[in-house]
């Protein structure tokens, strides 16, 4: 019967199914668990039928299609229970309490042990890493004899709970994830389905199996796996089949990871405060101890996606001198390399990732952060640097933040940084190539390659029907979150205020007009907005909350469009200053005629097509015109037009209406000759 | 966004409390929820409750109240006696303020201070637990413990901390009150967390969150009107009865520095005025605290 280690899994599962079929049919007598309104647990949940005796068992074992599970638990209901400190079926009351841990966050998983270890040692090491990670542990068999002699404190008290000597005990491991879907998740008994779907979505569990299982217990414990249970096979015996093998200290990780399972950390090992409220807190030259980048010598910051194998959860390299190896004062070359591996991380979160860089090292008490990718300025302050900070803690710091904050992208974080100065500059090359991939990919992204916008309410707590809707050539007015920002603000915080909005027929491809979106609009607009157009100012523009980074506003006497940002305190043409327009124009309107916008959006191939564009654009502030610089020259270069860039007036050029009209004409600008806007 | 449902746009009816046949042990059940219009915008609401608020530790309670009940306040059974019987309070609203001390550990009062309320009270129960996020876990399960059966209303989940009191509310089969900081979103988005962890959505009562009249309530107000507003157009995610709680009126300047003669006066003017208001605005339970509150609550409610 134990002749495992010639045979196959398959094999043994079928003889156990045989021996088990057997033992049903010679069933006999009344069937029931103690303190329980569940009768017999797992029948109950799969069948609906609440079963009292051997009859009973026989019809519900047919019904559920001969299910193992359902077998094995009439089998042991007719058993009778086990002696102290074993538990056997745990009743409803205690029960309760347990579920109560799982929803509310205390446990985050469940592990079954069974079979017999080789060593009791390993056993006892995986106990320990499943009591660390917040898993509830379930005993049965050998395991339980071999943790006790190994020394291990087993009871509920522990998280480690001892269901019974056999593993066939294992069944209440089956009995309790039941009872939880039917206690707390409003599973209805009978309904197989919700069953299945609670198992493998809520109660995330797996099975350890050390050796030495009889057939009927391996037969057993591999009918788990309807449950969407993965069964980890920590020793010899298990071949041939859907068991997954581990060495026995690989098994935990192994089993959080194929559930999904991850540990929030709360308090970051590091010898300083780490917390918002430093995150406006600068470190000046006489406060710091050391800095890096800032001009001085050369740094950067990289985030990278990584494959799960090459990425050692919260791994710290530092390659180069530490900052105790040089004087007060000092500047140390820096490179800060973090990879990350996750099954939900795409290549497309990086550059949204690597932004928390900035944010996370300026919550350290003591460090602090500016700019980004290879511009960044890194400074540690003497306080932190006597109290023990090191640049190591920079990573630890980076490696806790992205695990915690991002729980459901971030599987694991490595994050290596270096101070050796040719070592820098070597990985700095590779680095550029990698952000300049990247701005290609953003840059080259078009509305129309994509059927989903995102839409963002964070400002209706002021501007109640305001919507934006966010698109890859058109940023977010406030101009603090791209399209990319958006769809991963939506897959960290699905119910949140960025939601997908499927773009679906065009209604007026050159307006920007589509159905899906003026249906978004119009709901979440609590029906006072019927249509949006995306790239019009004058056909119903977008509603504007209040958070503009810029307006654009027609000016009738010249045709055209001027522009105007929220830095800007003096008078525009039109005799209004920003905040007066800004007046006018918010709170969740429509006004045709002025629109809000981001400085990005008017470098979009998309802006304001409908009117035109970027040739239509009359007057900008000076400060705003040298900020947009290059990149607008650049873009009208493009578009065929190098000379427009002069053509376009400022507040020193042409203070008011009369100066704009004369100096439009002076310079030809091309607004004058284009069709009427109004 | 949440598609009308055909379930005729009305507010989710809400049961607080258990009658014997209904398993609990409450004389009365009270059932909140159920509107189709605004609030006194035609039929009157069926049901507005007055839920007078004590706790067990009045050292974390507004002086005012404190010295208007006296030794009451040392004894949370006959406190919450006196509110039904002598205050005329529709329903009591247990505060575990003991917890706001450093160290606490008493866990297991939490479950006893919850049934000797229950058993010195008649009606429903809304029972607020926790103050310190890391007690959650323990004393919400207490809570829910203390008060199988009897459809507690517990309090209080908010965005980053609901999971505890929502395992107390599925685990011991009570209702649970929702809090967002005065944002019909952050409210909406509550509201789909929980039902996510598996509460019902007529187990959710939304608390908006309440600033003292004079001081921003007027936010409260129209955060309040809006989230009617949108459920009576279909937002399911909001279609909840609301509670208010206007706590921060006794800490009002107006109210902390009256002279002695008037503080009462005072405390219960501020405390009625914001409370009606919010009951105006759609809330279908005001909590108040200091007792003389109650009576005028009442009598505003027969005209």
């Amino acid at each position: 019967m134990k002749n495992k280690l010639t045979d196959s899994l398959d094999a043994a599962i079928e003889r156990g199914r045989i021996d088990l079929d057997a033992r049903m049919r010679a069933l006999a007598g009344k069937l029931a668990y103690a303190d329980t309104a569940y009768a017999l647990p797992v029948t109950y949940a799969v069948t609906g039928i609440a079963v009292r005796d051997a009859d009973g068992a026989r019809e519900a074992y047919k019904q559920s299609g001969n299910n193992l599970l359902v077998a094995c638990e009439c089998l042991m209901a007719g058993e009778g229970g086990v002696p102290s400190p074993y538990t056997g079926f745990i009743p409803d009351a205690v029960l309760r309490r347990l579920g109560y841990t799982l929803v509310d966050g205390s446990v985050i998983g469940l592990g079954l042990l069974v079979g017999t270890p080789e060593s009791p040692d390993a056993a006892a090491a995986v106990c320990r890493e499943m009591q660390e990670k917040y898993l509830l542990t379930f005993l049965a068999g050998g395991v339980v004899g071999a943790l006790s002699g190994a020394g291990v404190r087993l009871g509920l008290d522990y998280r480690l709970v001892p269901l019974g000597p056999q593993s066939a005990r294992g069944i209440h491991f089956a009995d309790i994830l039941a009872r939880v879907a039917m206690m707390f998740g409003g599973v209805q008994p009978g309904d197989v389905h919700s069953l299945l779907g609670y198992a493998a979505e809520r109660a995330k569990a797996f099975v350890i199996a050390f050796p030495d299982l009889t057939d009927e217990e391996t037969a057993f414990v591999d009918a788990l796996r309807v449950l969407g249970i993965p069964i980890l096979a920590a020793g010899e015996g298990y071949g041939g089949g859907a068991w997954v093998p581990v060495a026995p200290a690989e098994a935990v990780r192994t089993g959080m990871d194929l559930r999904g399972i991850r540990v929030t950390v709360t308090a970051i090992p590091i010898p300083m405060a780490c917390s918002p409220a430093f995150e406006g807190k600068s470190i000046r030259r006489e406060e710091m101890y050391v800095e890096f980048g800032g001009g001085r010598t050369p740094a950067f910051e990289l985030l990278r996606m990584r494959p799960r194998e090459e990425v050692e959860d919260g791994k710290v390299t530092v390659v180069g001198p530490e900052v105790d190896a040089v004087l007060e004062g000092s500047a140390l070359p820096l490179a800060i390399q973090v990879d990350v591996a996750g099954a939900k991380m795409k290549t497309d979160y990086e550059p949204v990732l690597e932004r928390r860089i900035h944010t996370f090292i300026n919550y350290g008490e003591g460090s602090w952060h500016v700019a980004q990718r290879d511009l960044i300025w890194v400074r540690l302050s003497k306080e932190a640097v006597a109290k023990g900070v090191r640049i190591r803690d920079i990573g630890t710091l980076l490696a806790h933040k992205l695990r915690m904050e991002f729980p459901d992208h971030i599987d694991a974080v490595q994050v290596t940084l270096v101070t050796d100065g040719q070592k820098v500059e070597e990985m700095l090359a590779k680095a550029r190539a990698v952000y300049a991939a990247r701005d290609e990919r953003i840059a080259g992204m078009k509305d129309e390659d994509v059927e989903t916008f995102y839409s963002c309410t964070l400002c209706q707590t002021f501007a109640p029907n305001h919507v934006c809707v966010i698109t890859p050539e058109r940023p977010a007015l406030c101009g603090a979150i791209t399209w990319l920002d958006a769809r991963i603000a939506h897959e960290i915080t699905p119910a949140g205020a960025n939601q997908p909005v499927p773009k679906e027929e065009a209604v007026d491809a050159v307006y920007g007009e589509f159905s899906g979106v003026n249906r978004f609009v119009k709901k979440a607009s609590h029906g006072e907005v019927d249509r949006i157009s995306l790239y019009s100012m004058i056909e119903n523009p977008m509603t504007a909350c209040g958070c503009f980074e810029c307006i654009a506003a027609i000016v009738p006497e010249v045709n055209g469009i001027l522009i105007v940002s929220r830095d800007f305190a003096g008078e525009t043409p039109l005799g209004m200053t920003f905040s007066t327009l800004a007046g006018t124009i918010g709170g969740g309107a429509q006004t045709p005629g002025f629109i809000g916008i981001s400085k990005n959006y008017i470098l979009s191939d998309r802006f304001l097509q409908a009117e035109n564009g970027i040739a239509r654009v009359v007057w900008m502030p000076a400060p705003l015109k040298e900020e947009l610089g290059d990149r607008l020259r650049a873009k009208l270069a493009a578009q065929g037009m190098s000379d427009l860039f002069e053509k376009i007036a400022d507040e020193v050029s042409a203070p008011t209406i009369e100066d704009l009209i004369a100096f439009l004409e002076r310079v030809e600008h091309p607004a004058l000759t284009m069709r009427s806007l109004i | 966004m949440t598609e009308s449902s055909d379930e005729g746009l009305a507010i989710r009816e809400v049961r607080l409390g258990a009658t014997r046949a209904e398993g609990g042990t409450r004389e009365v059940s009270y059932v909140i929820g159920g509107e189709r219009a605004l609030p006194f915008s035609g039929k009157r609401p069926e049901r507005l409750l007055v839920a007078l608020e004590i706790c067990d530790d009045p050292r974390f309670w507004p002086p005012v109240v404190r010295d208007y009940v006296g030794d009451l306040s040392n004894d949370p059974g006959e406190w919450a006696r006196a509110a039904e019987r002598t205050y005329g309070a529709d329903l009591v609203r247990l505060n575990f303020t003991s917890t706001k001390q450093r160290g606490f550990d008493a866990f297991d009062a939490i479950a006893a201070t919850t049934e000797e309320v229950l058993a010195a009270t008649t009606r429903p129960l809304i029972v607020e637990g926790s103050n310190e996020p890391e007690l959650d876990s323990e004393v919400f399960r207490r809570c829910g413990e203390g008060g199988e059966g009897e459809r507690l209303l517990l309090g209080t989940a908010e965005a980053d901390r609901y999971r505890s009191v929502a395992a107390a509310a599925l685990a011991y089969g009570h209702a649970v009150i929702a809090q967002s900081p005065i944002d019909v979103n952050l409210a909406k988005q509550l509201n789909i967390l929980l039902c996510e962890t598996g509460v019902p959505q007529d187990r959710i009562v939304i608390d908006p969150y309440t600033g003292a009249l004079g001081y921003g309530f007027e936010y409260s107000y129209s955060v309040m009107e809006r989230i009617r507003l949108a459920a009576l157009a279909g937002d399911a995610d909001l279609a909840m009865p609301m509670i208010s709680a206007p706590t921060d009126t006794l800490s009002v300047r107006e109210v902390r520095e009256a002279v002695p003669a008037d503080q009462d006066a005072m405390a219960v003017a501020w405390e009625f005025y914001t409370a009606y208001s919010a009951f105006v605005a759609g809330a279908s339970i005001v909590c108040v605290r200091h007792p003389r509150t109650v009576e005028r609550l009442k009598k505003a409610l027969e005209v």
